[in-house]
């Protein structure tokens, strides 16, 4: 677990902010594209979720897991952006928006196996693929992951075997239809 | 799926050319400056300091009368302080005093809600032996240098007690111990400001 990095005042927000952005930022836009599949939309939540983080700097230091933490205002700002009613209406329009699944495999997923993994877990429902964002990608403990979506540690145990069940499934599907 | 060595490799092909650039973190700061000189304005100024405490003090006059003709005793209690945090996705019901049994000890409960089945309550009252023992069943931890104790329920409830120099607190509910923490941390700073003027 990382420390969390110290921003008392005012006076201090470009080094502590830079600090927490040079740490998670990357983290928070990644998880924001993963959930949204926009650039747009993902650098809005992170502004808002530095934001945030800004406005709670006098509890910084307390944070136990700072991580987490952060990643659990990211999660939660891409579903507020999901609830949104022009969201759903892009939905209803285009089932994915904008930037979808096939055209980051194709502008950056180098290996047939990478990619057909990449699509798999970008088809798979909520909330199985926020468990694996998180427990694969971002290498959260299902304790530490169960306190980001409010949910028990045995539910998360539960939806990252579910989801491992279907990426098993689809993978092996896709590869009986490309071998007929 | 052969592996979780691939599956993970198959996220990071996906995921890792996405990097918050320069000219993000530029842009992020600069909202968050302008932000911070609205809130430097005479009338952000005067939103949270007296605006705010009005608006809080007449609901709860409102609240009072609403719920007058209850069994229990109902006194008014000069202050209501909220957390300034609150944890994402949960929000602040209703704010009731009650008197319970003993009419001497209003208790102020702030009832919260989240998404799905978590919810909760956070509560305070007067306390009239500050400084007492740790209660059966909770554990000491500390937040913001100040003494508590907490409690760990198997289906992911805990309870947070402390106190202060006047209150007794109890925050109880589904709810991490992270939040609960800085929740609790964030009424202590309010109370303290409030304290020092």
């Amino acid at each position: 677990m990382s420390e969390p990095v110290r921003m008392r005042n005012p006076k201090e927000m470009g080094d502590g902010l830079a600090a927490w952005m040079d740490r998670y930022g990357d983290a928070v836009l990644r998880t924001a594209y993963f959930y949204l599949r926009d650039r747009q939309r993902a650098e809005d939540v992170y502004q808002e979720v530095f934001l945030r983080v800004y406005r709670n700097r006098g509890s910084l230091e307390a944070m136990e897991n700072p991580k987490a933490w952060v990643l659990k205002i990211a999660v939660n700002a891409c579903r507020d952006v999901m609830r949104r009613p022009w969201w759903k209406k892009v939905l209803l329009i285009d089932s994915r928006p904008r930037e979808t699944a096939e055209s980051v495999e194709q502008e950056a997923v180098d290996s047939e196996t990478n990619r057909e993994l990449w699509r798999s877990v970008s088809e798979l429902a909520e909330p199985f693929r926020t468990a694996v964002l998180l427990y694969y990608y971002h290498e959260l403990s299902t304790k530490e992951i169960g306190g980001i979506l409010n949910v028990s540690e045995g539910t998360i145990r539960s939806r990252l075997h579910r989801a491992r069940q279907m990426l098993k499934e689809n993978l092996e599907s896709e590869a009986a239809r490309h071998e007929e | 799926m052969r592996n979780e060595e691939e599956l993970k490799r198959g996220l990071r092909g996906g995921l890792d050319r996405i990097t918050a650039g320069p000219e993000l973190r530029r842009r992020t700061m600069e909202r968050i400056v302008a932000g911070e000189r609205n809130r430097d304005k005479p009338v952000f100024r005067f939103f949270p300091h007296i605006a705010l405490p009005a608006f809080m003090v007449l609901a709860l006059i409102l609240i009072l009368s609403l719920t007058a003709d209850r069994h229990v005793q109902q006194q008014p209690v000069s202050k209501v302080v909220l957390p300034e945090y609150v944890p994402e996705g949960y929000r602040v019901n209703e704010v009731v005093t009650e008197a319970g049994k003993d009419a001497e000890t209003p208790e102020v409960v702030i009832r919260y809600s989240a998404s799905g089945d978590n919810a909760g309550k956070l509560e305070w009252k007067q306390s009239a032996k500050p400084g007492g023992p740790a209660p059966e069943g909770f554990e000491p931890v500390t937040f913001e240098g100040r003494q508590a104790w907490i409690r760990r329920t198997g289906d992911d409830n805990i309870t947070l007690l402390w106190e202060d120099e006047k209150y007794e607190y109890r925050l109880e509910g589904k709810i991490s111990e992270g939040d609960a923490k800085l929740m609790a941390g964030s009424i202590y700073l309010h109370k303290k400001e409030d304290d020092s003027r």
